[in-house]
């Protein structure tokens, strides 16, 4: 049945299904699946782990009234693989069980009582087993077990009367011998010579035999009247303690009760009958049930141990360091938490807590205050949540491990763990996965094991065999769990509030087919990291004090809205004109790179690479600078006719591709034929033509020689007269009022108002939406593209040079304050771990076969000059990591050692040493040839130990000084000792002769 | 067996006739050389008196059997002073006591009054017949067996006396294989009848008086009081070692030393002699009578070992 942790359990798989389907996580789908598949795993191994049991149980002879005794047990496996955890539980107590193996029986103890006289049955024997994970108690009941229970018997001191006792001496005037004087006659022939009584016969001349009786012996008669009277259990426990006390005398007993008669009898094993009859009488012949202890002590779920807690450790790491895998948590953050295990584990290890429970207890006071205040408000949910697990985990890992704390470490590591199941999307979270599995999985059966628990559980194998089925079924129900994505699902698990969490992540889905004015607002406000832009040959003194990444653009307003076009044109590749359907042109894949059909061979290219942050949405190819050729691992790549290029499908994993731009603006429309008209068409004429804008376009261009003059006045003219502003009100205002009454706005306005401005005059004109990033990393010498770097600007068309950039957005005047030093060092610290995490991505996780190849080619030429001698170094340093990794080196040690070794006489305690350190370890009440015998009877290949127990001996308690010789003798049984230890860690001591020793 | 000192031969003597554990020859030894007697708590017809045979044929000395019935007086054990007619004087006859190794039978099947009679000349190493007394000779040496199942029983020794014992013995029923050899041989008694002795009664005197002088380290007297304290603690125990229990272990573990040639106690040799020392010094709680009592009261003895840290 479930248990109290087992309910909480599965509470908890249809939680995580709730949140799993809310987020639409897909690794949350995964955990909620692990977690169905160990409740399935539970419940049928722990089935099998009780099938083909016997108990068989053995009542011992002399059994008394409420007396203690032993109840010997024998538990046989006769089908099935190995049983384990099992408790015979009895009704005031219960015996422990390890293993039992197929085949095999342990034994066991189980302590009784029978509380009264007479016939007694244990009725309620179970065996039990919270294997494997605690989550199910299994139980079977056992067949009852009778015995018989006698009265209680007391000492008697002395003869006492009693009116139950009735004594008889009876003595026959026989010839014979014994104590009684008789009489005196004369001795007759044949007659024992010892009888004749020398005294008298020397008195009288004649041999004189004195003669005594014989006795027959003393009979005692032991009445009991009443056997159900309210006395009756005193008067039979009497009766018992005088029928023993003549039994040890050596009387002949009777004994008369209303129910039976035992005629004259001596010796034990009439005692014996006396005492079954006493306790068969009256009341006694029917059985009793034992009754089962009032109020039996309910097992704590996370029993506490002495020793720290490793696996509650190791679980909880796991779920820590998984943490790692989502972006937007600073990386530095969990580095400064890390030690904060290892302060716990110290702790625990001395057994004192010094942190006082105040302290910790204000502390969480505290950080409550600041997560609802402060935290959540100002770095948004999923910081502040993995802020609020980590402090959690902190709070319990420093405090006394008592059962509830462990349990809420339990609950943390898996809070811990979900939080990144739901977050992250690297292929590295199945290590992870595997990893939580595996240790939290052990941790659950480790805690039903004894203290103290066998270093090498047998439950081993059947652990890894139920890992592997819990990560099969894992698999299955995460394929076969229902996805609910219909409307109404929707709006129920809105209700539980947990799709905030989806919607406020997967934000930057921004780059759609339209935009609406005012839009860029919103997405400003978040910071999280978009992508980072690294270009080739760029260092710190000669980069560009910012980069434009470009989006996408858009060429129709509607007044309100811009979208996109989607004309047909045709355009030239490699002479052939072809016509492009759906406004869409393919790039053409050449080996690896794909090119451009503008794509010059003979001018040089400046390649960029771009990597990109795993939580987007979208297909668009960023880009700083012009496509020219696209190195990626897509199959393919088109660009439409607003000069965007896509990849052909949705990208929502971390990705990296590289640009090899051979200019800046972009430079599709090259190869398109009749670009001409599809300008004039596109983008030269206003949507709706408004007078109000064309005079205010003339009157600001007024004097302008040419095209570019007239941009760049506007452009001009809108940084200086008008202002930034994020302000709500001014991100929901008409393009009018932007232009002529607030001149404040967002880039949006201002590079819309640019783009009209533009086509009413005539010049063609579109919008473009980016990224604008000042973050220059020094370390990782890359661009730091975020969220709130989002941006608009505007393309001109010129008539020479193409699609030029014009940003009309004035400045942001005091965006970065001047930063104190701490502010500083803490900036570059992060900027310094952002550039790993960069490299991370960059080479692990981006990790294909071009930095592959790229990787080993330049590495053959390095190796080239000296390929060689590398060569022997490589395979040189692989033998000796090989040697080491055997413990060949071991050898060295030993032989170290052994040179200060044995006249000091300590020589045996090093051999233990080194004995319990491959797990054969003398328990403290074993003598060293004891320990050496049972040890070489496990194992012969460890034969010198009995003769080194020997030599011990002969030194410690003898104090003999060896000689030289033998000296000699004792280095090489320690080291043939040393190559028997080698050969005997190839099979490890079983856990089932508990540390190796056979008992 | 291992060394062919004075002991190593008498072991190997007597093992010709007893098949079985070489323990309990050990500890028969041992109960000689500790000047103890031995007490041997067993079911028939494992080889109590062969092993008294063997033993006393083996120091070549005198042996005498006494199977005790619930008819024997104590004169006929001590002896009595008989009257000479021709000569009108009293001469003192010396009864089975007077020998060097005394098989006592079933020592429970006789009276108190006997018993105690065998008890105290045990004590005091001689006998007091109408104002004089008589020493018994040396080597001196009870072998007495009890019967616990005690078919006919009647007078199982009392524990306050059983503490006159240096060793309680359970020989045990032989293994399979011995079983068998003893089975498939000829009559072993009457091969015992016809031991050649390798020890004289010289040489065992000189080996009981170097009993006090194998040496002993301060750890395994520590370990040896741990043990007795041990005892006083448990639950279980009603009463536990006397000092003069511990003292006697102390011999006892000499002595057993000895046995192996040896003239240093090691730690083993504690924990061997320990339950037969101290498993009949010690009352234990239980209510259980009988073989059910002697096997508890062993446990018990044998939880402690098993429990208290024994030095290495």
């Amino acid at each position: 049945m479930l248990t109290r942790f087992g309910f909480r359990f599965v509470l908890a798989a249809v939680l995580t299904f709730l949140g799993a389907a809310a987020s639409v996580s897909n690794l949350l789908y995964l955990v909620d699946g692990m977690l169905w598949a160990v409740v399935a795993v539970s419940w049928v191994m722990g089935r099998l782990n009780l099938r083909g049991l016997r108990l068989a149980a053995a009542c011992p002879d002399q059994i008394f009234e409420d007396s203690p005794f032993d109840l010997a047990l024998t538990l046989e496996k006769t089908r099935g693989r190995t049983s384990h955890q099992i408790t015979i539980a009895g009704p005031a107590s219960s015996a422990f069980v390890q293993a039992v193996r197929k085949g095999a029986a342990e034994t066991a103890v189980l302590p009784c009582l029978f509380p009264r006289r007479g016939r007694n049955r244990l009725a309620g024997l179970r065996l039990e087993s919270p294997f494997p994970f605690g989550l199910f108690v299994h139980r079977r009941r056992v067949a009852p077990v009778a015995g018989l229970a006698f009265p209680r018997v007391f000492e008697i001191y002395g003869r006492r009367t009693s009116p139950a006792v009735r004594e008889e001496q009876v003595s026959v005037p026989r010839r014979g011998v014994g104590d009684e004087f008789h009489g005196l006659r004369e001795y007759g022939e044949d007659e024992d010579s010892r009888l004749i009584c020398w005294k008298l016969t020397a008195k009288t001349g004649r041999p004189i035999v004195k003669e005594y009786a014989q006795q027959v012996g003393n009979r005692i008669t032991i009445t009991v009247d009443d056997t159900a009277g309210p006395s009756a259990e005193a008067r039979l426990s009497e009766a018992a303690s005088l029928s023993k006390f003549f039994i040890d005398s050596g009387a002949d007993v009777r004994l008369l009760t209303p129910e039976a008669t035992v005629d004259f009898g001596h010796g034990l094993l009439h005692l014996h009958l006396l005492l079954t009859t006493l306790a068969l009488a009256g009341e006694g012949s029917t059985v009793r049930d034992v009754d089962p202890a009032e109020k039996k002590a309910r097992l704590p779920a996370f029993p506490v141990r002495k020793k720290p807690p490793a696996l509650a450790y190791a679980t909880a790491f796991v779920a820590f360091a998984s943490l790692v895998l989502i972006e937007e948590i600073d990386p530095l953050l969990l580095l400064a938490f890390a030690p904060v295990f290892l302060v716990g584990w110290l702790f625990d290890r001395a057994g004192r807590h010094p942190l006082p429970r105040l302290l910790l207890d204000l502390s969480a006071v505290a950080f409550l205050l600041f997560f609802f205040f402060i935290d959540l408000p100002a770095t948004g949910a999923l910081q502040a949540d993995a802020h609020l697990v980590l402090f959690i985990l902190l709070y319990l890992l420093l405090g006394p491990k008592t059962s509830r704390v462990l349990g809420q470490l339990f609950v943390a590591a898996f809070l811990a763990f979900s939080l990144t199941s739901g977050l992250a999307v690297s292929l590295w979270y199945f290590l992870f996965f595997m990893a939580y599995v595996l240790t939290a999985g052990a941790w659950l059966i480790r805690r039903h094991d004894p203290e103290p628990a066998p270093a090498k559980p047998p439950w081993r194998r059947g652990f890894a065999v139920g890992g592997a089925a819990i990560v099969l079924l894992s698999a299955l129900a995460f394929t076969v769990l229902p996805r609910p994505y219909s409307p109404r699902m929707q709006r129920l698990l809105a209700a539980t509030g947990l799709t905030r969490f989806s919607s406020s992540l997967r934000s930057f889905a921004g780059l759609t087919e339209r935009v609406e004015l005012g839009y860029l607002g919103a997405l400003r406000k978040n910071s999280a990291r978009v992508m980072r832009v690294a270009l080739d040959g760029v260092t710190a003194e000669n980069r560009p004090a910012f980069i434009r990444v470009r989006g996408t653009a858009f060429g129709v307003f509607d007044g309100k809205r811009w979208r996109k076009t989607r004309p047909e044109f045709s355009y030239l590749s490699g002479g052939r004109i072809l016509r492009a359907r759906h406004a869409q042109a393919w790039m053409r894949r050449e080996r690896r790179v794909l090119y451009a059909p503008h794509y010059d061979p003979d001018r040089p290219v400046r390649p960029v690479d771009i990597v990109l942050s795993p939580l987007l949405n979208t297909d668009i190819v960023f880009s700083v600078g012009d496509i020219s050729a696209l190195e990626t691992r897509f199959a393919g790549a088109y660009f439409d006719s607003t000069d965007t290029a896509y990849f052909p499908s949705i990208y929502s994993e971390g990705t990296r591709y590289r640009i090899l731009s051979q200019g800046e603006g972009p430079s599709f429309h090259r190869s398109i034929q009749d670009y001409e008209a599809l300008l004039r068409e596109q983008y030269a004429k206003p949507p709706v033509p408004v007078e109000r804008f064309r005079q205010m376009a003339e009157d600001l261009t007024r004097g302008a020689p040419d095209a570019e003059g007239k941009a760049r006045a506007l452009e001009r003219h809108f940084q200086t007269a008008y202002s930034y502003s994020l302000g709500a009100a001014h991100g929901r205002q008409s393009l009018e009022a932007f232009l002529f009454e607030s001149r404040a706005g967002n880039c949006e306005y201002f590079a819309t108002a640019m783009v009209l401005l533009l086509r009413h005059l005539g010049i063609p004109a579109r919008l473009v939406i980016g990224f604008l990033s000042t973050d220059w990393n020094a370390y990782g010498r890359f661009f730091d593209v975020r969220q709130s770097d989002a941006h608009a600007w505007v393309e001109a068309f010129l008539p020479e040079r193409g699609w030029t950039v014009f940003d009309p957005t004035p400045a942001e005047a005091g965006l970065r304050g001047r930063q104190n030093v701490f502010a500083r060092i803490w900036t570059s610290a992060r900027k310094y771990v952002d550039a790993l995490q960069y490299r991370w991505y960059r080479y692990v996780v981006g990790y294909d076969s071009d930095i592959q190849r790229n990787l080993f080619f330049q590495l053959r030429l390095e190796l080239g000059k000296s390929f060689r001698t590398v060569l022997a170094v490589l395979v040189l340093a692989a033998a000796a990591a090989l040697l080491v990794w055997k413990g060949k080196l071991g050898r060295l040690r030993l032989l170290r050692r052994r040179r200060r070794l044995p006249s000091s006489g300590d020589f045996f305690e090093a051999i233990l040493d080194r004995l319990a350190r491959a797990g054969f370890r003398r328990r403290p009440a074993e003598t060293a040839a004891e320990f050496a015998a049972a040890l070489v009877r496990d194992r012969p290949e460890l034969k010198p130990v009995a003769r080194l127990a020997a030599y011990h001996y002969e030194i410690r308690y003898a104090g003999r000084r060896l000689s030289p010789d033998e000296e000699e003798d004792i280095r090489v049984l320690s080291a043939r000792l040393g190559e028997g230890l080698r050969a005997a860690r190839k099979n490890p001591p079983s856990a089932l002769a508990s540390g190796g020793q056979p008992r | 067996m291992e060394n062919d000192s004075a002991v190593g031969r008498l072991v190997d003597n007597i093992r010709k006739v007893f098949i079985g554990e070489t323990e309990v020859i050990r500890l028969v030894a041992t109960a000689l050389l500790a000047r103890g007697h031995l007490l041997i708590e067993d079911v028939p017809g494992i080889g109590k008196t062969l092993l008294g045979i063997a033993l006393a044929r083996s120091i070549e000395s005198s042996f005498r059997r006494i199977q005790f019935t619930n008819d024997l007086l104590p004169s006929d054990l001590l002896g009595m002073s008989i009257y000479n007619p021709r000569d009108a004087t009293f001469a003192f006859k010396p009864g089975p006591i007077f020998s060097n190794v005394i098989l006592a039978d079933e020592i429970n099947r006789t009276t108190p009054k006997t018993q105690s009679a065998l008890l105290e000349a045990m004590n005091d190493l001689q006998v007091t017949i109408d104002g004089k007394s008589y020493p018994l000779p040396e080597p001196f040496m009870i072998i007495a067996t009890q019967n616990p199942i005690e078919y006919h029983g009647t007078f199982p020794l009392p524990e306050a006396q059983l503490d006159r014992f240096l060793i309680r013995l359970r020989i045990g029923y032989p293994s399979p294989e011995s079983e068998k050899e003893i089975i498939r041989g000829r009559d072993l008694y009457q091969q015992a009848g016809r031991l050649e002795a390798v020890v004289t009664g010289d040489e065992a005197v000189d080996l009981q008086s170097r009993v006090d002088g194998v040496r002993v380290d301060d750890a395994l007297l520590d370990y040896i009081i741990a043990l007795a304290a041990e005892t006083r603690k448990t639950k279980g125990i009603k009463l536990g070692v006397s000092p003069r229990g511990a003292l006697l272990l102390r011999r006892a573990a000499q002595a057993y030393a000895l046995t192996f040639g040896r003239d240093y106690v090691i730690p083993d040799d504690v924990k061997k002699v320990a339950i037969p020392v101290l498993a009949h010094r010690i009352v234990i709680e239980s209510q259980a009578y009988g073989l059910l009592r002697i096997l508890e009261s062993d446990s018990a003895i044998g939880d402690i070992l098993n429990k208290v840290p024994v030095p290495l």
